[in-house]
């Protein structure tokens, strides 16, 4: 049986290949080396090492041309799987992390290497990379069927969470620092309609598209990273 | 605002009162378990005192912080080995009873 460290050392070796947001991935394509995205990257490593397919529209279906979701990755993670705490997660090699996408927006999925860093399919400027666990959002963990899994002994690495991230939620975000990034995003030629504070589709679908074009992750949300790009500050 | 990073210290303290580590492997556990998620409670609390965001989106963000650090202690108490829960819910009501107080929200 295929290790979660084979999943981890298989994704390595495609660290820098090119991202594309939604480009198909032949699972069965073995010698594939790009372009990724990040949920169909990891439903490749799932299906090169354990032969089915995860993540994906159907886990029955065709794996020359079955789709992968971040979306799909939650459902299966709460179907198939067993869904494990981030801490563990990010001590475990081969467990997946997973950032549900909000209604019309993208999420986002990552492979723990089990040491505080990931390995994924990030952004069409930086392509396949290793990044790290702490500071961002996910909303959960999981460790995908038909492997071996090492127990994480020791919790060596502790989980740090972001600050404040703006999202869609329901009711929406509100407030001054939802407002600042409306003007950011308008002086940069994007639109996120009326200036109000209220951080709706409108906002995210121009925030996703500003994350796009400055080679972020294009999820609609705003954390320390895409504040940065639009020289926003809290407080 | 050094209230709510004063706030988070006193919280810290309470949850490792509760949690009584027998262990400095155990109480680093819990502190850098607990230290990892408060940046998260700050933010939101100094984004509410300064206007960043408003009471209802703070007030939603913080019962979802506090729910995620609840569960995720249930979830790894196990592997820790330490009395992870009392730890969360000392550090839980001392943080939020320092922002009711320090912030005049709803909690």
């Amino acid at each position: 049986m295929p290790t979660g460290q084979h999943i981890v050392d298989l994704a390595l070796r495609h660290l820098k290949e090119p991202y594309v947001l939604g480009a198909p991935v032949p699972k069965d394509a073995a010698g594939w080396k790009g372009p990724w995205d990040c949920a169909e990257f990891a439903s490749w490593l799932v299906y090169q090492l354990a032969g089915y397919l995860y993540g994906c529209d159907s886990d029955t279906g065709n794996s020359a041309t079955a789709d992968a979701y971040s979306g799909w990755w939650a459902r299966d993670a709460a179907a198939k799987g067993r869904a494990v705490a981030l801490t563990e997660a990010i001590n475990t090699p081969g467990a997946f992390l997973i950032r549900k996408p909000a209604p019309g927006m993208v999420g986002h999925v990552a492979l723990s290497a089990g040491d505080g860093t990931t390995v994924e399919a990030y952004s069409s400027r930086m392509g396949v990379i290793a990044g790290k666990t702490s500071d961002r959002r996910w909303d959960l963990a999981v460790l995908v069927p038909g492997f071996d899994y090492t127990p994480a002994a020791a919790l060596d690495t502790a989980y740090e969470a972001p600050g404040l991230v703006l999202r869609l939620i329901n009711p929406p975000m509100r407030g001054a620092l939802v407002e600042r990034v409306q003007r950011a995003l308008l002086d940069q030629g994007y639109s996120p309609g009326e200036p109000d504070g209220v951080y709706g589709p409108h906002t995210a679908a121009a925030v996703a598209a500003f994350q796009a074009a400055k080679g972020l992750l294009a999820d609609g949300e705003v954390g320390i990273n895409t504040r940065k790009k639009l020289g926003v500050k809290l407080g | 605002m050094s209230e709510i990073t004063n706030a988070v210290q006193t919280a810290l303290k309470s949850a490792l009162d509760a949690a009584k580590p027998t262990t400095p492997v155990a109480k680093s556990f819990v502190t850098s378990f607990l230290k990892g998620r408060a940046a998260a409670f700050v933010d939101i609390a100094e984004g509410l005192a300064s206007g960043d965001i408003d009471e209802g989106t703070a007030r939603y963000l913080l019962m979802q912080e506090g729910l995620l650090v609840s569960a995720e202690a249930e979830a790894v108490a196990g592997l820790s080995k330490v009395a992870l829960q009392a730890a969360v819910d000392a550090f839980l009501k001392s943080l939020t009873d320092s922002m009711r107080a320090l912030l005049k929200i709803a909690l």
